[in-house]
C-alpha cells in the first residue's frame, strides 16, 4: 500500500487500495458517480486520494466531464465543425477525412513517426493489433490534423503531439478521441498556439517567480538562466518528460479534476522544489568548478533543469508514483497559499489566456488570436521605428552639414519646438520610442549647433 | 550527465545544431557523445546540450554542444544562443529535398545571429539510405563550396563520418581562433599545432 505520511506521521489518505477487492470498489463507485453524472463529488475523490482515477475505463469517461466537455461540445460543434451529434461515431471521422491537408501536416508527419517510443505501459484493454507501432501512428497522425482543421487559426507545436498520444492510447474510438482533445486543445493548451510562442514564454515567467515566494535558495540559483527549461514539460503537459503512463494518467487526473490549468504551473514548480536536493547534485557535477558554489553558469542551469525530470522521476513505478504523489500535494499547497494573480508576471498575460479565462468560445480564440497578431505588430513597428530613426539620424546629420546656414537656424527652431512639445506632453521618459526621439533629436540639434558655430 | 570535475581538459568550445526538423540533429549528437542510435528518436523541444571531451592535437577540448528544435515556431528561442556558439552545424537530410533546399536559410539565420568568425560546417546526414537518397553527394558539395564551408557527409545510424564532423569543425575553430577563446583558468599556454586540413575540403560517405 501506498501511505504518504504528513508532517505528523499521519497517512494523508484514507482509502486503501492495496487489494485487488479494494480497488474494485473504489473503481465502481467512481463510475456510479459518472452515472449519477455527480462530477463535483468524483472531482473531490480525485482530489483526496492518492490514486485519482484508478483506471482507463474511468478516465475515457471522467476526462471528457472533468475538463467540462459535455455542456460545451454541442456549442462547438455548431460554431466550427460540421459534426452533427446524430452522424455515427464512425461516419463523422470519415467525413472529416477530406480535411488531412493541413499547413503544419508535414512537421505532424515527421513528430508522429518518432512517437510511442517512450511509453512503458499501453492500457490493458488494447489487444496485439491496436498496440501495433503504425496502426497507433496513424490514428494519431489522422487526430491531431483533424482537430487543427476543426479549431480556426491554432498553429501546431511540437509537444503537441505528446499531447495527442496519450488521448489516443486512453480513447481507444477515434471520435472520442477527437472529441476529448479538441476540448482540451481549447481548454488547457490553445495559448501555446497562437502565431509565436510568445504567449508561452510569458506563462513561463510565472515559474520563477512562484518559486521566489517559497524557495528563496534556490530560486536565486535558478534565476541566471531563463524558464526555457520548462518549455517542454509545460506545453506537452508532462507528457515529453515523463515516461510512465500511469504517473501521466495519475497528473492529468488531478489537472482534470482541479479543473484548472494554472496548476500546470504549480505541478512544475513542485517538482523543482520536490528536486532540489538533486538538481543542486546535478549542478555541482556538471560545474567546472571543484568548488562548491551558490552561483552557477546559466547554460549548465538550463540543462540541468531541461532533463531533472527525465532524470530523477523514478523509473520504478511504486516509487514514481510516490514521488508524483508528494508533488501533486505539493502542488494544490502552493496553488492554495499562493494564488498566480498575486504574481508580478501574472499581469503580462493576456486575459483571452486560459490561465485567466475559462471561456473556451471559438470567438475567445479569435479574439486572443487577434490581439496576438496586434501585439506582434505592434512590436514589429516599434523595431521598424527605432531602426528608421537611427538610420535617418545618420542620414540627417550628414545632410545638415551641408545646408546653408539660414536653413540650419530655421530647422534649430523647429527640432527645438518639437523637443519642447515632446517633453511636456509625455515628460520625455514614457516610451521606448519617445527616448530614443528625444535622444536622435538631441544629435541633431547639437550637429546643428555645431555647424552654426 | 558527464561530470567535468576537476578540469579534465585544457580548452572548451561551444558548438550548435541547427536544420530542419527530423534531420538527425540529436541523433547525430546522441552517437557522437554516447555511441548510440535510435531510430525514432524523440522530438527535440526547445534547446538541449551534451558535453563530449575531445583529444585534438595533444589539446583536451571540452565541447559543449547545443542540440536545437527544428521546429520554426521555436526559432526566437534558439537564435539567442547562436551568439555564444563557435562553431555551427547546419544539419539537412540527403532524403529530404526540403531539408536540403532550407540550408541557405539556415546558413542566412546563422549568419545573422552568430559571432563573426564563428566557423560553419554543413553536414548531409543519413547518407547510408542509398535508397531513399534524393540530394547527391555533388550536390550538398556544390553548396557547400558556394557558401565557402566545410562538407561533410554522415550517418548516424551506422556511425559514419560522425565524429569527423565535431573533430573537423573544433580543428577548424583552433586554427582560426588560436588561442583567443575561452580557456579554463591557470592553463599555460598550450601550443596548439595548426593542422594541415583545408576549410574547403569535402569528404564523400558511403
Amino acid at each position: 500500500m501506498v501511505v504518504l505520511l504528513d508532517d505528523n506521521g499521519e497517512s494523508i489518505f484514507d482509502i486503501d487500495l492495496t487489494s485487488d477487492h479494494e480497488r474494485e470498489k473504489h473503481i465502481n463507485q467512481m463510475l456510479e458517480m459518472l452515472d449519477a453524472n455527480d462530477i463535483d463529488r468524483l472531482r473531490e475523490t480525485v482530489l483526496c486520494t492518492s490514486d485519482g482515477l484508478l483506471d482507463n475505463s474511468v478516465r475515457k469517461r471522467a476526462w471528457p466531464l472533468l475538463i467540462g466537455q459535455d455542456t460545451l461540445l454541442d456549442m462547438h460543434m455548431k460554431e466550427s465543425v460540421n459534426i452533427k451529434e446524430q452522424d455515427s461515431k464512425e461516419s463523422s471521422i470519415t467525413r472529416l477525412k477530406h480535411q488531412i491537408e493541413h499547413k503544419d501536416a508535414e512537421q505532424v508527419l515527421k513528430d508522429v513517426e518518432r512517437s510511442f517510443i517512450y511509453l512503458n505501459s499501453i492500457p490493458d484493454q488494447q489487444n496485439s493489433v491496436e498496440n501495433n507501432l503504425s496502426f497507433l501512428r496513424k490514428r494519431l497522425n489522422k487526430l491531431i490534423i483533424h482537430v487543427l482543421n476543426a479549431i480556426p487559426g491554432i498553429n501546431y507545436y511540437q509537444g503537441y503531439h505528446d499531447v495527442a498520444s496519450m488521448v489516443v492510447l486512453t480513447f481507444d474510438n477515434d471520435y472520442e478521441a477527437f472529441r476529448f482533445l479538441y476540448n482540451l486543445t481549447l481548454r488547457y493548451l490553445r495559448d501555446h498556439m497562437m502565431t509565436n510562442i510568445s504567449p508561452t514564454m510569458k506563462q513561463l515567467d510565472l515559474i520563477p517567480e512562484l518559486l521566489s515566494y517559497n524557495d528563496y535558495d534556490i530560486y536565486l540559483i535558478l534565476k541566471t538562466s531563463k524558464p526555457v527549461y520548462a518549455l517542454s514539460a509545460v506545453i506537452s503537459l508532462f507528457t515529453h518528460d515523463i515516461t510512465n503512463i500511469n504517473d501521466i494518467s495519475l497528473i492529468w487526473d488531478y489537472i482534470f479534476a482541479c479543473d484548472d490549468p494554472q496548476l500546470v504551473i504549480y505541478i512544475y514548480t513542485a517538482l523543482l522544489i520536490y528536486y532540489k536536493d538533486d538538481i543542486l547534485v546535478d549542478l555541482n557535477e556538471m560545474s567546472d568548478s571543484s568548488i562548491e558554489s551558490s552561483t552557477y553558469d546559466s547554460d549548465i542551469v538550463h540543462v540541468v533543469l531541461n532533463n531533472f525530470i527525465k532524470t530523477h522521476l523514478s523509473e520504478n513505478s511504486i516509487d514514481s508514483k510516490l514521488e508524483v504523489n508528494t508533488v501533486l500535494r505539493l502542488a494544490l499547497d502552493l496553488k492554495k497559499k499562493i494564488p498566480l494573480s498575486k504574481l508580478k508576471s501574472f499581469k503580462n498575460i493576456s486575459s483571452f489566456s486560459f490561465l485567466k479565462s475559462k471561456s473556451t468560445s471559438i470567438t475567445v480564440l479569435i479574439l486572443q488570436i487577434k490581439e496576438q497578431k496586434l501585439q506582434d505588430t505592434k512590436i514589429q513597428k516599434k523595431r521598424y521605428i527605432l531602426k528608421t530613426l537611427n538610420n535617418n539620424s545618420a542620414l540627417i546629420k550628414r545632410e545638415i552639414h551641408r545646408s546653408p546656414m539660414i536653413i540650419k537656424a530655421s530647422l534649430g527652431i523647429c527640432i527645438l519646438g518639437i523637443v519642447m512639445h515632446t517633453t511636456l506632453k509625455n515628460s520625455g521618459v514614457k516610451l521606448g520610442i519617445t527616448n530614443e526621439v528625444t535622444r536622435n533629436i538631441h544629435i541633431i540639434w547639437n550637429c546643428i549647433k555645431d555647424n552654426l558655430r | 550527465m558527464s561530470a567535468n570535475k576537476g578540469k579534465a581538459f585544457d580548452k572548451s568550445m561551444k558548438l550548435l545544431m541547427v536544420g530542419d526538423s527530423g534531420v538527425g540533429k540529436s541523433c547525430l549528437l546522441l552517437r557522437f557523445v554516447e555511441d548510440k542510435f535510435n531510430p525514432s528518436f524523440i522530438t527535440t523541444i526547445g534547446i538541449d546540450f551534451k558535453i563530449k571531451t575531445i583529444d585534438l592535437n595533444n589539446t583536451k577540448i571540452k565541447l559543449q554542444i547545443w542540440d536545437t528544435a527544428g521546429q520554426e515556431r521555436f526559432r526566437t528561442i534558439t537564435t539567442a544562443y547562436y551568439r555564444g556558439a563557435m562553431g555551427i552545424i547546419i544539419v539537412y537530410d540527403v532524403c529530404d529535398q526540403n531539408s536540403f533546399d532550407r540550408v541557405e536559410t539556415w546558413y542566412k539565420t546563422v549568419q545573422q545571429h552568430a559571432k563573426e568568425d564563428a566557423q560553419v560546417i554543413i553536414v548531409g546526414n543519413k547518407c547510408d539510405e542509398e535508397d531513399s537518397r534524393v540530394v547527391s553527394t555533388q550536390q550538398g558539395e556544390q553548396l557547400a563550396k558556394s557558401l565557402g564551408v566545410p562538407f561533410i557527409e554522415a550517418s548516424a545510424k551506422t556511425g559514419i563520418n560522425v565524429s569527423d564532423v565535431f573533430y573537423k569543425l573544433s580543428e577548424l575553430i583552433l586554427e582560426k581562433s588560436g588561442d583567443d577563446f575561452q580557456q579554463p583558468q591557470s592553463e599555460g599556454n598550450i601550443d596548439v599545432s595548426k593542422g594541415n586540413s583545408s576549410t574547403q575540403s569535402s569528404s564523400n560517405c558511403c
